[in-house]
């Protein structure tokens, strides 16, 4: 058995036996599925709980449980198990971080609750409850994230105006709302789309506008479409270097001219073409050649505008 | 015949009650001697080196193991004492359950959703279980990063305390030990900063966490706390956030040019051509989202603005025309 088994294992058993205490007669199916474990592997947890104990480990020295007459749990003697071990920071940090983040989050139903749980949980691992600045709280426009929340809470449909970042383009579609999604700085929508016919993520700040869809509602049991990625080869210069951290890109090498490669992946060749254009010539698109000759076109048919004046 | 073959686990849990169980001070040889699992027969090289494993594997759970010294200052024993080991009585209404429920669900990651899982069900054993039924809310937080810097850096936070750690440069691949008083933690667009006072550069500063090249470590108190009322999100992008202060007005094709539309106020139906008034926050933005655009735009005013687009297009055009090299 690895270290880091055998320490998940302890861990597991001494969080175990105070949890069992305040869950008396708890199954050993839910005890494993709350532990995330086999039903199998709670019962091996609870026999070797059953022989360890204080030094003599006489009978009144171990701790006893009783889980063999009906499958429920029972613990009679904890020993000096009985209250859980204090929270590690790391446990303790990323409940408080979910905590701040919930608190933030439009339209939650007990933000109080969510305060005072936060400042409960700081006094018990003996922080400091101090206001601390952390936000995720990305730009959204209040009276389409209020629209949006309604259609979703009545199951209606709604039209949205949406500009696409891939084509640039705005257009209408009607969308049956699931979910908005609120992800490190980032907020989507995640609704049944009519113009694609599937399951689709659409940006909250991209959505200019949204209006109540009247008819029958959308029938969302379709299949999604994934669109496979293709590779693409730039050459970028420092001052739009940034792409690499934003658009999850690698860096795989060194260009002419203080450039670095870059390899990144694209779904769509007209998003593609639309970056490279609007970094001005700082991102240079080696590969595809399509793409790359894409550009060039671009350039030159927004240029023509220019020159009829 | 052998000696039954004593499970690791087993092992370990036995030492965590034998040095809790008495309050007093337990010696390295009555461990060896009552401990099952520590073999006698192997030798006191062998225990040695068994128990201090043991022991960093126990503290690095967060066991409190104290070693107690005697009066010459040598070590006479080792005990874990029980109100450091345990978590203080707390009690939460069922709203804050279903609230640190939630918490804990909002982690994508797999090793800090196993953290937040497990300080959960501690806390579990004190109020009992959140009850999650019902509909899924229509907004929810989700934390997708992994950034393992995260949490000990909402420590150093909440502590006050200035950090440290190696950091690559955006510009160049030159990596670089840098010294931070940390005002707060900010999310946007996908990915994580932390912002505060650049002690180096004596400036205000941001870091992207996926930027960082070591874990941060405690570098003593703050010096520079956040100046009062501070907006930490304006000084990550002055960019997005500032104000507009550049202004344009440009022509856009029928249904096209959606990002220029979003930075106008013009009541200019989607599908109609026409002109708009832009604004943004530097003219560089401007000259970005414009060249965006491609030829669903064409900058009118003002000529600065008009030139630009013309010099960037010219050079995005013969660059791409040649071939490569």
């Amino acid at each position: 058995m690895s270290a880091s088994t055998s320490a998940e294992r302890l861990s597991r058993m001494l969080a175990l036996v105070p949890w069992l205490l305040a869950h008396d007669g708890v199954r050993i199916e839910e005890a494993a599925e709350h532990f995330q474990v086999t039903p199998e592997q709670l019962e091996k947890d609870l026999w070797l709980l059953i022989v360890c104990g204080l030094p003599g480990y006489g009978p009144d020295q171990l701790v006893d449980i009783d889980f063999w007459d009906d499958g429920r749990i029972h613990v009679i003697d904890a020993q000096t198990l009985d209250r859980p071990l204090r929270l590690s920071s790391e446990e303790a940090m990323s409940l408080l971080l979910g905590l701040r983040l919930l608190e933030q989050v439009p339209g939650v139903h007990d933000r109080t609750a969510i305060i005072t749980a936060a400042a409960k949980l700081s006094s018990a691992v003996d922080l400091p409850d101090g206001e601390t600045a952390v936000s995720a709280q990305p730009p959204i426009n209040e009276a389409i994230s209020a629209a949006i929340a309604t259609a979703i809470t009545l199951h209606a449909d709604l039209m949205i105006t949406y500009a696409s970042g891939t084509s640039d383009q705005v257009t209408e579609r009607r969308v049956s709302p699931r979910q908005v999604v609120l992800a490190d700085g980032r907020a989507y929508l995640e609704a049944f789309c009519s113009l694609a016919g599937a399951q689709r993520t659409f940006r909250m700040d991209r959505i200019m506008d949204v209006r109540a869809a009247t008819g029958a509602a959308l029938d969302p049991d379709q299949v999604v479409v994934h669109q496979a990625p293709s590779t693409a080869l730039l050459a970028v210069e420092p001052g739009s270097a940034w792409i690499i951290d934003v658009l999850g890109a690698e860096i795989v090498g060194e260009a002419t001219g203080d450039r670095i490669l870059v390899r990144l992946d694209f779904a769509d060749p007209r998003w593609l073409i639309r970056l490279a254009l609007s970094r001005g010539g700082q991102i240079e698109v080696l590969e595809p050649a399509s793409a790359r000759a894409g550009v060039a076109d671009a350039a030159a048919a927004a240029l023509r505008a220019y020159a009829e004046v | 015949m052998a000696a039954p073959r004593i499970d690791r686990t087993e092992r370990l849990l036995n030492l965590v009650f034998a040095l809790m169980g008495s309050g007093q001070p337990v010696s390295r040889a009555s461990i060896a001697a009552s401990i099952p699992g520590y073999d006698p027969a192997a030798g006191q090289a062998a225990f040695e080196r068994m128990f201090e494993r043991d022991k960093d594997e126990l503290r690095g759970l967060g066991i409190p193991i104290r070693t107690v010294l005697d009066v010459n200052g040598d070590v006479s024993g080792y005990t874990i004492d029980r109100d450091a080991y345990a978590l203080p009585e707390i009690s939460f209404t069922a709203s804050e359950r279903s609230a640190l429920a939630l918490a804990a669900s909002a982690w994508q990651n797999a090793l800090v959703r196993s953290s937040a899982a497990a300080g959960l069900r501690k806390l579990e054993s004190e109020s009992g279980s959140a009850d999650l039924q019902g509909e899924s809310p229509a907004f929810v937080a989700r934390i997708d990063t992994g950034e393992a810097s995260l949490l000990s850096l909402l420590g150093f936070l909440r502590s006050r305390q200035s950090v440290t750690f190696d950091y690559k440069s955006p510009q160049s691949n030159s990596v670089a030990t840098r010294h931070v008083d940390p005002w707060g933690l900010i999310a946007q667009d996908g990915g994580w900063y932390v912002v505060g006072h650049d002690r180096d550069r004596d400036a205000t500063r941001a870091f992207r966490l996926s930027r960082m090249r070591s874990e941060p470590r405690a570098a003593g108190a703050v010096l520079h706390p956040a100046p009062a009322g501070v907006d930490l999100r304006s000084l990550i992008d002055p960019g997005t956030r500032g104000g507009d202060h550049a202004t344009a007005s440009v022509r856009v094709a029928a249904g096209g040019a959606a990002g220029l539309r979003r930075l106008s106020t013009d009541l200019l139906p989607a599908d109609t051509a026409g002109i708009l008034h832009v604004s943004g926050p530097t003219p560089e933005s401007l000259l970005s989202s414009v060249l965006f655009a491609g030829d669903d735009a064409e900058v009118h005013e003002p000529t600065e603005l008009r030139e630009a687009v013309i010099a960037s297009l010219t050079r995005l055009r013969d660059l791409h025309a040649q071939a490569t090299s």
